[in-house]
């Protein structure tokens, strides 16, 4: 049986090329690292995380290390474990607080690398930018051109015209 | 035959350089590519082969290769992409503004699912079409109603009779054009997602005996309201006797031990979707701000229609979603008891009936 302490690190290296050298316990909460380090044994080379550059990696990793101490999910995790838990942490909330472009990056890091939490935080984090604003200011928010037409429109309206306010 | 030497002597790199480009932007690639691969090489290559120089090239990006048939190298072995972008994922969106549609669609399902308000997701899905298109789809409406669900509703133990109220509302638009006989044709069907079968409410009203003191229990209400819709019930007799026996039992109803929490309601009745969550959002709300809601039931119960927005509401749904089927409408249980009878009693060809279009009434 591997115990964690086989070994104390590992290296993962970027799309970009770099090595970054981290305390194993902390990679592990990426599922993906996890189970390949599992899977391999002992891992000496860095790994190559293809997916993600440098500064995300960087950004990833400090998110893990902050939360390394973190209970790790259960195997048959579902969405009951997202019960009563709609406020993100305060921290998270600070590391979350980065451009549109590097939040969707950690995001599609997140979900590369396998780290449920993380993805949880991100997409929640995009949720609440989203909330209590209208169409029209969600597609400011995001750039996001209007290609309904005014029919469309319409028929939208119409299909959820029951549950608007009576 | 072999190529002249000449021919490579006018070729440009630049026009092998294109060729290779076509094959990267089939993987999805644009970028411009540079290629080494010495004009000797090159050359003692399609000598020995007979192959085009544009083909060649290709080899250069795997070197070590051992080619025998050249001519079908291509089909056999693709070189491996010779570049790796140094920024997969930020390079081309710094050049195009629109992250969150760059997403893959799981992500974007992912982040409908953490949506804090039903609201909010009805928004959502008017932004746009992709967003539409996704919104729309029942597992990502199923996806956030579970999340929701479970976010929000785990200690309604109280707010459960307003939440079947509600529930009613939504069960009641759905099912609508659904007739007690037959299945319709209607597009709003509830159906069982895992089954395919349409929801069959029945369960809640089984072994509820405990006394309920305070007046017309809430669940006679609940119960009134599950019963007009009008599921496609196993036997369509079981609607009649459902209200027959509401009446018997109202006051005499059991909550599960636990209570009814939004959680085992919505186990029973596995209605999660998002329009239904909606319904509920509203319930709170108006819970919050009116906290009237023993005289509200009252009010339902005494069939004022006109006066009780909610009736009303359900009144002009019922005439937008007006079954096609051809029905007869008791307008009461009485009523249609004697139908029943009577149909029973002749030798006709039973009638169908359904109670949807029949005026809203609590028995």
């Amino acid at each position: 049986m591997a115990t964690p302490s086989t070994q104390a690190t590992v290296k993962l290296q970027s799309n970009d090329n770099v090595v970054i050298e981290v305390e194993r316990a902390i990679a592990e909460r990426s599922v993906l690292i996890k189970n390949m380090l599992e899977d391999c044994g002992e891992v000496t080379d860095a790994i190559p995380i293809s997916n993600v550059n440098e500064s995300i990696l960087r950004k990833v990793i400090e998110w893990c290390e902050h939360h390394k101490n973190d209970p790790v999910a259960a195997e048959n995790e579902n969405d009951d474990s997202r019960k009563k838990t709609t406020d993100i942490d305060e921290w998270d909330q600070k590391f979350m607080n980065v451009d549109q472009e590097m939040l969707f990056e950690i995001i599609l890091a997140a979900n590369f690398l396998d780290i449920k939490p993380l993805l949880d935080t991100g997409c929640k984090t995009v949720a609440n930018m989203i909330k209590g604003k209208s169409p029209e200011e969600i597609r400011k928010l995001f750039n996001i051109q209007n290609d309904f037409t005014p029919e469309e429109e319409e028929q939208i309206r119409r299909e959820n015209e029951w549950a608007e306010d009576r | 035959m072999q190529p002249k030497d000449s021919r490579f002597d006018r070729m440009e790199l630049e026009r092998v350089g294109t060729f290779l480009d076509a094959d990267r932007s089939r993987q999805g690639e644009k970028r411009k590519q540079e290629f080494q691969i010495s004009r000797d090489e090159l050359k003692r290559q399609c000598l020995t082969t007979g192959v085009l120089p544009s083909l060649v090239v290709s080899i250069a990006a795997v070197p070590n290769v051992q080619i025998n048939n050249w001519s079908n190298w291509k089909a056999t072995v693709y070189p491996p992409s010779p570049f790796v972008p140094t920024k997969t994922l930020a390079a081309p969106w710094s050049s195009q503004p629109l992250p969150i549609l760059r997403l893959p669609s799981e992500l974007i399902i992912q982040i409908f699912s953490r949506i804090s308000t039903p609201q909010t997701y009805l928004t959502l899905i008017k932004v746009c079409r992709q967003l539409y298109t996704i919104g729309s789809r029942s597992f990502t409406r199923r996806l956030f109603a579970v999340a929701w669900f479970n976010t929000y509703c785990n200690d309604a133990q109280d707010q459960a009779p307003r939440v079947i109220e509600y529930l009613a509302r939504y069960i009641r638009l759905h099912c609508i054009q659904g007739n007690g006989d037959a299945p319709c044709s209607t597009v709003n069907q509830l159906n069982n997602l895992h089954t395919g079968v349409p929801v069959h409410l029945m369960p809640l009203y089984h072994g509820n005996t405990r006394h309920v003191s305070e007046g017309c229990s809430w669940r006679a209400h609940a119960f009134a309201e599950f019963t007009i819709p009008c599921f496609r019930v196993q036997q369509s007799e079981l609607y009649a006797r459902a209200i027959e026996q509401v009446e018997l039992t109202m006051e005499h109803v059991a909550a599960p031990q636990e209570g009814w929490t939004m959680e085992n309601i919505s186990r029973l009745l596995e209605v999660p979707d998002v329009v239904f969550a909606d319904s509920l959002v509203r319930l709170f709300h108006e819970l919050e701000e009116e906290q009237t809601v023993k005289s509200r039931r009252c009010d339902i119960l005494a069939n004022d229609c006109n006066d009780h927005r909610y009736l009303a509401g359900m009144q002009l749904m019922r005439d937008q979603y007006i079954c096609c089927c051809t029905v007869l409408n008791p307008t009461s249980i009485m009523e249609r008891q004697k139908m029943v009878a009577e149909q029973e009693a002749s030798d006709a060809q039973p009638r169908r009936l359904c109670s949807i279009t029949a005026p809203l009434k609590f028995y």
